[in-house]
């Protein structure tokens, strides 16, 4: 596949082209989970549905996990998911179960490797010959998935364990 | 390095995500491998200072990490004889050639992608015995 050189602004179209099957890749092979894309308003019921499964409210029920990427590339992969969905995964990836608690920075280090892994895989897939680099993954709370952003052209949307996550590409940030 | 057939495989595991070392001692676990002790550091330099007070037989490392990367830790072991038997694994996101191919200048025998699979890590181990 043919891209521009790093010097170049990303190249999500090639990326966005890729991005179904890595979640899918990732989700399997690190977490034991199932994912497919969906729609924005098949996101919005889930968005809804997970909302209403919180027994009590929570303030940042969310978590958002940004990796900022150069090689091929260069660009930023930020992830947005559930808290509650990122305390599943911790647990499919470390082989615990339910009962285990997660702390706030393992929770936050599932949805940091998360961002990581599709990273990695997404740029691996863009260009084998090349090396990257990545950014260590800076990860907060948000209250929302949505957190004050506004609709990107760049926002794919997917089902993960009938749980929603959003994926979105961004400029490169040194 | 050769293991007999009672001995018990000491491994180190770097990698600055908690969760991540915890799935590789998963791995090794499931592999049915005799282990000995998993060693954790959460970078290449605190890794360094491990390995002087502790043995291991293998090795395993991500790429990035804050204060010394996979790779200059690599350099690090590569530039002293006396871990010239430790097996250098890494496992990183990144699959690249050109990556793969620094790993094997800097005496890296092994290249696990992330994601892997259990099986990929006791396959390693296999390598051991």
């Amino acid at each position: 596949m043919s891209l521009p050189h790093s010097s170049s602004p990303p190249a999500p179209a090639e990326l966005l082209t890729l991005l179904p099957e890595v979640v899918a890749e990732v989700a399997e092979h690190a977490f034991f989970a199932w994912a497919a894309p969906c729609e924005e308003r098949e996101f919005a019921d889930l968005v809804a549905a997970s909302e209403a499964s919180r027994s009590v409210p929570a303030p940042a029920a969310w978590l958002r996990a940004r990796v900022g990427f150069r090689g091929v590339v260069k660009g930023s992969l930020e992830v947005r998911l559930p808290v509650a969905l990122a305390r599943e995964l911790g647990i499919a990836l470390t082989g615990g179960s339910p009962a285990d608690g997660l702390t706030d920075q393992e929770l936050g280090d599932v949805a940091g490797e998360l961002a990581n892994m599709l990273c990695g895989v997404l740029l691996t897939r863009v260009d084998r010959r090349q090396a990257f680099e990545l950014q260590p993954p800076q990860v907060a709370r948000v209250a929302d998935v949505r957190d004050g952003a506004a609709r990107s052209e760049h926002d794919q949307f997917f089902c993960l364990n009938d749980r929603p996550v959003a994926v979105r590409f961004g400029a490169w940030e040194p | 390095m050769s293991a007999g057939s009672d001995k018990r495989l000491n491994l180190l595991v770097v990698d600055d995500s908690a969760m991540m070392r915890a799935m590789i001692k998963r791995a090794a676990g499931l592999s049915k491998v005799p282990l000995g002790t998993v060693y954790e550091a959460s970078n290449g330099a605190e890794a360094l200072r491990m390995l002087e007070t502790i043995s291991v037989d293998a090795l395993f490392t991500d790429i990035n990490m804050p204060v010394m990367t996979g790779i200059e830790l690599l350099a690090a072991l590569d530039r002293q004889d006396r871990w010239k038997d430790l097996l250098r694994v890494i496992i990183s996101t990144d699959g690249s050639n050109a990556r793969r191919e620094q790993g094997v200048q800097l005496n890296a025998c092994q290249y696990v992608e992330k994601p892997f699979k259990p099986e990929a890590i006791r396959d390693v181990l296999a390598t051991l015995l």
